[in-house]
């Protein structure tokens, strides 16, 4: 298969779906995505076989080695009571991840249908919503985190939902002024003068066409969540330990800054910078692979 | 006042009113509009930009948008009131019995979907058919639309096609329905000539061997005097004057229908291009009396008194002046027109 030529022809000349030819010939051309893809695939093959990476039990104390500097034994060292600080980083993965991803999944699953339907009905209903998502985002989002998981008492899925709730009026912000715009084109007006009922206006023809932004968003939200998640931990709202996470081990080690032990904080912190990092560049590259307009670039 | 011809009337429009409820006012888009289509015939609709013609069109199918809205009038398709039915009765008329082209075709069609796949979902609407067999029926309606190669074709995405073929595929889809009543709107604007000409050859055929009705809307006189049977010329909102084609072009009765004509360009002819003086009347403060007074080189004080009413002009030809209705005694002379301009 050859990069050369418009990916209609590329689409027509080999065996794999034009899509996929697409999505590969715009990877190739975009370094930054590729960095952004191998850091989230990097990760996500950690999660995956966090078990077998692993060197130690994430949550078994062992007071006989407490405060271990990074050594062949314990590559990040330990903390406090013993954890080791490389296997607990390890499966944090797997809890960091997955907030992330589920919590943006959520928000898009409530924004972009609320979005669109507000957008293309727009009236009373659109106006009195949208007040109530402004009095909503006056609060700073943390605050807002906090005092809900404060209220509510502290769970993976409750950290989860507080995001997902924080997340999702920007989802439908960007769907209800996509919508806005896609609802007075011509092939809305045409697709209606075929028979399409409004349901199915909105729903096959209209919120496809306004997921653009919604795709360069979500990364970026991902990788936000996963800084609310260390955050809400890391004051002591978030996962509760003994459970891994990378915001409560940045806290644990906070005390040893000071004192000489910086493994603690700075291994979790330098993981889920990069995690972030990662979940940016895709952010940035995803824009560009799926949307069809840009296509013949 | 118009012969009746009940066995070929496919379509009958009968005083419909469509107003806009603006903050400037209420605009009258469609004002006592009446007229009807015969089954097999292309009907030109013209008019200057803002005359009501496409609103004319989103009133038939009853798609005017907000703040629009059709405030009396019958449209009457093959024996069925379009006004009086549910909005769910109105689906299926929409795209089943009433098909659209729109200008600028690449912007009415789904940038998300392959063309196929576009025209294809219409055909399984219509039809209620599997996908497979609606698919391979799409590629045949883009063989039929004359689209080289309609295998490949139906899997490109209309970025990926040209101007003329997108609307091509407009065509196809809007004729895979086997509507009665086709409405094209401006289905030309944009294309270049070689490609409108086929375009229009298409359309004819279609609306010829299925016996269905088209009402086409442009404002390009030349390709209404090679396509339609008959014309419908709209000013601010009303008919002014409807008739045969060749009726209308060689002896147009209404003093707008003349400066249409006057205005458009000839080589044959050594003389200069005239224009009709003045703009299209603000359409919420619309003249008094006949709306186009105050540019017609004609008017004298009864004109801005009061509204013609329309009047026969001839076989099947009818006008709304009082030159023609004999309420004022004048001649309507052909120089009048090369006069002001000069």
């Amino acid at each position: 298969m050859s990069a050369q030529g418009t990916p209609l022809q590329l689409g027509l000349d080999t065996e794999l779906p034009p899509g996929l030819q697409r999505f590969l010939y715009q990877l190739r051309r975009n370094w930054s995505t590729m960095v952004g893809i191998a850091i989230i695939l990097f990760f996500v093959l950690i999660a995956i076989f966090a078990p077998l990476l692993a060197t130690h039990d994430p949550v078994v104390t062992n007071l006989d080695e407490q405060f271990e500097p990074p050594s062949i034994r314990h590559f990040f060292g330990t903390d406090e009571v013993g954890w080791d600080i490389y296997s607990r980083v390890i499966y944090a993965t797997r809890v960091d991840f997955f907030i992330a991803i589920a919590s943006v999944l959520m928000a898009i699953a409530i924004g972009v249908p609320l979005g669109g339907l507000t957008g293309y009905f727009s009236g009373r209903f659109d106006d009195i919503l949208m007040r109530i998502l402004d009095a909503f985002q006056a609060f700073p989002p943390l605050i807002l985190a906090m005092a809900v998981v404060a209220a509510l008492g502290r769970s993976i899925w409750l950290v989860i939902a507080v995001i997902a709730f924080i997340n999702f009026p920007s989802y439908l912000r960007v769907v209800r002024a996509e919508m806005k715009s896609k609802k007075e084109s011509f092939y809305a007006e045409a697709a209606r003068s075929v028979g399409n009922p409004s349901h199915r206006l909105i729903f096959r023809h209209l919120i496809p066409n306004c997921l653009d932004p919604v795709l360069a968003q979500a990364p970026l939200n991902a990788g936000w969540a996963i800084l609310v998640a260390a955050s809400l931990s890391f004051i002591g709202l978030g996962v509760p330990i003994p459970t891994p996470e990378w915001g409560s081990m940045i806290n644990d080690g906070v005390g040893g800054i000071v004192s000489g032990e910086w493994w603690i904080s700075f291994f979790p912190g330098l993981t889920a910078m990069l995690a972030v990092l990662g979940f940016n560049l895709l952010s940035e590259g995803l824009r560009d692979i799926f949307d069809p307009k840009r296509m013949e670039m | 006042m118009i012969e009746v011809r009940n066995s070929d009337t496919l379509l009958e429009v009968r005083g419909l009113h469509t107003y806009f409820y603006t903050y400037e006012g209420v605009v009258k888009a469609v004002n006592s509009v009446s007229y009807r289509l015969n089954r097999g015939e292309i009907t030109g609709l013209v008019g200057e930009s803002g005359s009501g013609k496409s609103v004319t069109a989103q009133s038939i199918i009853r798609l005017v948008k907000a703040p629009g809205k059709v405030v009396e009038g019958e449209v009457w398709l093959d024996g069925q009131d379009l006004m009086s039915c549910s909005e769910a009765e109105m689906q299926t008329i929409r795209g089943r019995k009433i098909s659209m082209i729109f200008q600028e075709p690449r912007a009415a069609l789904n940038p998300l979907f392959t063309v196929g796949d576009q025209i294809s979902r219409v055909i399984q609407l219509r039809e209620g058919c599997s996908r497979s067999v609606a698919d391979s029926h799409a590629v045949e309606m883009m063989r039929a639309v004359e689209i080289a190669d309609p295998d490949r074709r139906a899997n490109a995405y209309p970025h990926e096609l040209s101007g003329g073929m997108c609307q091509r595929v407009m065509v196809a889809m809007a004729l895979s329905a086997n509507p009665l009543l086709l409405i094209a709107d401006e289905p030309t604007t944009g294309l270049d000539v070689t490609v409108q000409a086929q375009v229009l050859d298409l359309i004819r055929l279609r609306v010829k061997s299925a016996g269905s009705a088209c009402l086409f809307i442009t404002h390009d006189l030349g390709v209404v005097a090679e396509l339609c049977e008959r014309v419908i010329v709209m000013y601010a909102g009303r008919v002014v004057e409807q008739g045969p084609v060749a009726e209308i072009f060689s002896s147009p009765r209404h003093p707008y229908t003349q400066g249409l004509i006057a205005s458009t360009l000839r080589v044959d002819i050594d003389k200069p291009i005239s224009t009709i003086p003045g703009t299209v009347p603000d359409a919420v403060n619309l003249p008094s009396g006949c709306t186009f007074h105050p540019r017609c080189p004609f008017a004298e004080d009864l004109c801005q008194q009061e509204e013609p009413q329309m009047v026969e002009a001839g076989k099947n030809h009818t006008t709304r002046c009082h030159i023609v209705s004999g309420r004022i005694e004048r001649e309507m002379l052909e120089e009048a027109w090369t006069l002001e301009t000069a």
